[in-house]
């Protein structure tokens, strides 16, 4: 019917019973279940068929009892209303010879002694008529009672009536040993039943549920091989059912995880050899990672330096156009200075010491000139050690060198700073930062063609941070690119107004300098925002400058 | 009772056949069904040919038809034809039909008890002699001679003339049981009953014995009102043989299982000589009956 190929269960192919009996859980559970049902279903045929056995052998000897009653009365009907008494004691005791069942009949007259009347013997007695129920003389009345001595009779008693008039009662008492017999009769057939149906259960539930777990339990086998890795294990169940078809898809599936394990293995003997390739690269790798990773840190150095370097030559540009933005009016004086002194001259008005007033304003405008280029000289100068430096001093340093940019633009720069805080770190570098996000906010205002531009930066200390925001109204940045404005060489900017290094580096010199943050976002109103967020220096930890 | 002694002869009778197989000729029996009083002649019929050729099977014997009577002229008849051999009937009327010397000795039960004829009358009835009977209810077996030859013996011997005209009823009954609760019931006033009846009666009910008082008791040294008696054509060897033959089984388990059924106490050899005390009192009723100026009955010898 079914069986498991392989070598692994070679051993345990053959049929066994006891094989089964012990060890098998699933056999155990539907042959439980299938005889525990079948049991079940017997014992509630028993509780139903019980009672209506017993109705129905009570409902024979009501049928019986009543028959050979009314025999009685037919008979003795003549002899009842005549007085014959002998002939009611010879019929009655006829009766009892030919109805073994019968153990009494007691005929009660209305009037007279009532007979009682057995196989043993009869007899007339008075106190019969106290014996029967009170309802005697109205209507029949049958049940099985227990006498005296315990011993069991099934009672019917029943008016005599003869034309309507109530002549007497009879009762008859029958054996009742055929009704215990049938009952007991009925108790052991169905006990052969249950007997059977054990058998039944022992054997066509043997048969049966080893029908129909075999095959399960052989699959249950032969998936535990496959577990085991034996892809060997095939089963075939010649079944036109679901296991018919579990079987199928069983060794379907073991063909399917056959096929997977050679493409598995195929492709680990490829991965081995890509990992024996990769491992010889690999060495290759090691052996020069030394001088790679040198190499690496130099390429980067030189990247960071180029970008230092154009960030710095950016700043200079910056710087460059800011001076001559300062220059522009101190050397529009000094054209004026040189222009009156040529006209005293012409004029012969030039006397020394308009000469000397002359001289002393070119000298001053010529040395506001150099001190523009010694702030911005002093602005660039490199620091190489951190330091407590004030906040607002440099803040404004960043806005003097915008401050002719701005004005020759018409940008308006509000500027909202404590004079008190104090922040660590090099203040050229942070003078850089501001520098780059006034330049910024610069070009985003003039870019936008904002009528009213203007430039707002605020100064927030908040417990021991310091948030140092920069505020525009040109526009703002397009959502998708707040995250690419701190890239390296990202610019919105036209082809050679921005280097896109400003920001990236502004980032760098405050998140890995300064050990603060820089965000950027957009504010209600149509602008953009970068706030700088660092830490407060405290009172106590930059005594110097107190 | 009587049918139940009387199937016990037959039995034994058959029995006692077997035991001397391919000896004996073909028997032929006569029953007088009056013998039989407590059963349904047609139960007694099909029942006795039933178990009679049930019994002859098994016993290998050559059998005839068992044949039954009402009348003891035509079973007298039949036997003085050679159409049956052997006869069960009642012994006073096997002495009225027939002659001595047409029977032989046969076999029948025996029981410890005789079946006397008693006269029974009720207690009530004021009836303390016989003289007493006069306009009383008489009430006796029917088709039973030794009644009938008996009472008619008593009031003519009390009367000295037939007494039919004294009594104020003469009832006859089928079976035993009912004279004793014709009795009972103030029915009849004195009744003839066969001992064994009566005394079953008893058993079945004490207060029989309350009510009735037994006035005359009527023995016979048979025992047994009935009597089986072969044909005195049957040769005595085979007589013999067969007889010899019923008395064994006295000893087999079989008989002793059929005579406790049938409460007898044993099988014994009936003889004609039996018949005499039925005779004696024939002839008294005859000699009373002819000093009475009565007729003497048809068919009575």
């Amino acid at each position: 019917m079914e069986m498991m190929s392989g070598n692994a269960d070679a051993g345990h192919s053959g049929w066994s019973i006891l094989r089964w009996l012990p060890t098998n859980r699933m056999f155990l559970r539907v042959f439980g279940v299938f005889g525990s049902l079948l049991l079940a279903m017997t014992a509630l045929y028993a509780l139903l068929i019980i009672p209506l056995q017993r109705d129905s052998l009570l409902k024979v000897m009501y049928s019986q009892a009543a028959t050979v009653s009314r025999s009685i009365i037919q008979a003795c009907s003549d002899a009842m209303l005549t007085d014959d008494f002998g002939f009611v004691v010879e019929h009655n005791l006829q009766v009892l010879q030919n109805n073994k069942s019968v153990r009494s009949v007691v005929i009660v007259p209305r009037r007279g002694t009532a007979m009682r009347i057995a196989p043993e013997g009869w007899v007339m007695q008075e106190n019969e008529r106290a014996a029967l129920p009170a309802t005697a003389f109205e209507k029949e009345s049958y049940g099985i009672i227990n006498d005296a001595a315990g011993v069991s009779h099934y009672r019917y008693t029943t008016p005599i009536r003869f034309s309507g008039v109530i002549w007497g009662v009879i009762r008859i008492d029958f054996d009742t040993s055929e009704y215990e017999y049938n009952i007991d009769e009925m108790y052991r057939q169905l006990s052969y039943i249950s007997l059977l149906v054990v058998l039944a259960i022992l054997f066509a539930g043997y048969f049966f549920t080893l029908w129909l777990t075999r095959p399960i339990s052989t699959i249950s086998q032969a998936a535990s091989r496959v577990a085991r890795g034996d892809l060997d294990a095939h089963v075939h169940v010649k079944r036109n059912d679901e296991i018919g078809l579990l079987s199928r898809s069983f060794n379907q599936m073991v063909d399917a995880l056959q096929q997977s394990r050679d493409q598995l293995e195929n492709y680990n003997q490829e991965l081995e050899l890509k990992v024996a390739e990769r491992t010889r690269e690999l060495d290759e790798l090691n052996r020069t990672l030394d001088q790679r990773v040198r190499d690496e840190i130099a390429m980067r150095k030189e990247q960071e330096n180029l970008l230092i370097h154009q960030s710095r030559l950016a700043a200079m540009g910056e710087m460059i156009g800011a001076i001559a933005h300062q220059w522009r009016q101190p050397l529009n004086a000094l054209s004026l200075v040189m222009q009156n002194m040529r006209m005293q001259h012409r004029m012969g008005s030039l006397t020394e010491k308009s000469m000397d007033r002359m001289q002393e304003k070119g000298e001053q405008l010529v040395q506001r000139m150099s001190s523009t280029i010694d702030e911005f000289r002093n602005f660039f100068k490199p620091g190489k050690h951190p330091e407590a430096f004030r906040l607002a001093q440099a803040m404004r340093s960043s806005a003097e060198i915008m401050e002719g940019v701005f004005k020759n633009h018409g940008i308006a720069l509000t500027m909202e700073c404590d004079e008190t805080i104090e922040l660590f770190g090099i203040p050229g570098e942070f003078s850089q930062v501001v520098l780059n996000l006034l330049s910024n906010a610069k070009d985003s205002v003039l870019d936008s063609g904002q009528a009213e531009p203007r430039i707002l930066v605020r100064v927030i200390r908040i417990w021991d941070r310091v948030q140092i925001s920069v505020e525009d109204n040109g526009g703002g940045i397009a959502p998708e690119l707040l995250n690419k404005v701190f890239e390296p060489y990202f610019t919105t900017k036209d082809e050679g107004k921005g280097s896109g290094i400003g920001l990236y580096m502004s980032k760098m010199i405050v998140e890995n300098n300064m050990n603060g943050r820089l965000e950027a976002s957009n504010v209600r109103g149509g602008g953009a925002r970068f706030t700088i967020n660092l830490p407060a220096v405290r009172k106590s930890d930059s005594p110097r400058l107190q | 009772m009587a049918f139940r002694r009387w199937w016990l002869i037959l039995a034994l009778f058959i029995i006692g056949l077997g035991s001397a197989r391919g000896e004996a000729p073909p028997i032929a029996i006569g029953f007088y069904l009056p013998v039989i009083r407590d059963v349904p002649r047609k139960d007694v019929e099909v029942s006795l040919r039933f178990w009679i050729e049930e019994l002859a099977a098994s016993l290998n014997l050559t059998f005839k038809p068992i044949r039954f009577y009402d009348d003891l002229g035509e079973l007298r008849q039949d036997m003085s034809a050679g159409t049956i051999n052997y006869l069960v009937a009642t012994s006073m009327g096997v002495a009225q039909h027939f002659s001595l010397k047409e029977l032989s000795d046969g076999f029948g039960g025996y029981k410890a008890v005789p079946d006397n004829l008693l006269l029974v009358v009720r207690g009530a009835a004021g009836i303390r002699r016989l003289a007493d009977l006069s306009g009383k209810r008489v009430a006796m077996l029917d088709h039973d001679e030794l009644s009938e030859v008996y009472l008619e013996t008593l009031l003519l011997k009390t009367w000295g003339k037939p007494a039919a005209s004294r009594l104020e009823s003469v009832s006859r009954e089928k079976r035993s049981s009912s004279l004793v609760h014709r009795l009972f019931f103030n029915q009849a006033d004195a009744a003839l009953i066969y001992r064994n009846a009566y005394e079953t009666a008893l058993a079945l009910n004490p207060q029989v014995g309350q009510r009735l008082q037994v006035l005359k008791d009527y023995s016979f040294s048979g025992r047994s009102p009935h009597i089986g008696l072969f044909s005195s054509h049957v040769s005595t060897e085979h007589r013999e043989i067969i007889t010899q033959g019923a008395m064994r089984l006295n000893e087999t388990p079989r008989g002793r299982q059929v005579l406790e059924i049938y409460q007898a106490d044993a099988i014994v050899v009936s003889t004609v000589r039996e018949l005499a005390p039925f005779r004696e009192l024939l002839g008294e009723n005859r000699s009373l009956k002819a000093a009475a100026g009565a007729p003497a009955k048809k068919g009575e010898r």
